[in-house]
């Protein structure tokens, strides 16, 4: 392992992966990337929000989208890890899949963390296919925290 | 918790919306109504008393300040309704719609231990169908645990069809309209 994607989720089991994989990425010196999905449903509901606000003149595109996604991914890595560990936030907007698989591409990342569990709307833990699509299609080993 | 779920090319419509009474098998006056939000106290009652053993998939969750959160979620996002008996509250069902879409509703059903196999789950599942669907509720899905037999029957005795047998959890779904 040389560079780990870490996928980070509004979940607070997402606090728990991301510690897991800062130690096995400090193990062996590996870099670590912290990568956070603003889904598309999520940004055109917080740009309509935004835009019903009377008097709201900043904008909101995809630009803030994109630093508001990089931003809780750098909380939730300040949160989780202990001083001193360095891991770079990344943000991406669209298809969570997707985004997860081409961030790991693009930055060249030979391994990928991510959350197993997911909680349904009425707050069931289902295993959800967003980590069985990710093991199956990146090129190399997925670690899936199921815990 | 795909966008991409299969749902039946027919609507089962047709469902009774509450109130409903009903006397149930062991002889028990039980009324099935839409939950109002003065009755939150009795409902978290009930899961206070829920046996974890009759826990599915971490829910209902355990604890005071969980289950009120987790309800709170549930009455505050979705639709209702619960059967009582008397003053007390037997059971609970719920539509919850996804966040991605919001056109979607996840549902949700518990009988407290003592009022289970009394017919009490499947008028609630009728009424609950007939107050989503009263409301315009189009597409509701659930996932239930495989070896959940009993669970699975009622729902396709209700017109529930599997749409996903892929995942660790059966997925099921029905079209309202």
């Amino acid at each position: 392992m040389r560079r780990a994607l870490v996928v980070v989720d509004g979940q607070e089991s997402t606090k728990e992966l991301v510690r897991e994989a800062g130690e096995l990425a400090a193990g062996v010196e590996a870099e670590l990337l912290l990568l956070h999905v603003t889904s598309e449903q999520e940004f055109a509901d917080r740009e309509e929000a935004l835009a019903n606000i009377a008097g709201f003149d900043a904008t909101y595109g995809i630009e803030q989208a994109k630093e508001g996604a990089t931003q809780f991914a750098r909380e939730v890595g300040r949160e989780s890890l202990s001083d001193g560990v360095d891991f770079e936030a990344i943000g991406r907007i669209g298809n969570e899949v997707n985004e997860i698989l081409t961030a790991a591409e693009d930055r060249d990342c030979d391994h990928v963390f991510v959350q197993g569990r997911q909680r349904s709307p009425t707050g069931k833990a289902l295993f959800g296919d967003r980590a069985q699509k990710v093991a199956l299609d990146f090129e190399g080993p997925v670690t899936i925290l199921t815990a | 918790m795909s966008g991409d779920r299969i749902y039946p090319d027919e609507a089962t419509g047709g469902f009774a919306a509450p109130p409903l009474s009903f006397e149930d098998r062991e002889g028990r006056e039980v009324e099935i109504r839409a939950f109002e939000p003065k009755e939150l106290d009795a409902v978290s009652e009930m899961y206070a008393d829920f046996d974890p053993a009759d826990r599915a998939q971490g829910i209902p969750p355990t604890g005071e300040d969980r289950i009120e959160g987790w309800l709170s979620t549930l009455v505050e996002e979705g639709l209702n309704v619960v059967a009582w008996h008397g003053e007390r509250a037997a059971g609970h069902a719920t539509l919850v719609p996804d966040a991605e879409n919001g056109e979607t509703y996840e549902l949700a059903i518990f009988v407290l231990q003592e009022y289970q196999e009394a017919g009490i789950g499947s008028r609630m599942m009728e009424c609950l169908l007939g107050h989503g669907e009263a409301e315009g509720v189009e597409r509701v899905w659930l996932t239930v645990e495989r070896w959940n037999r009993a669970a699975v029957s009622l729902y396709e005795k209700m017109g529930f069809e599997t749409s996903n047998a892929e995942s660790f959890e059966l997925e099921m779904s029905l079209r309202l309209h």
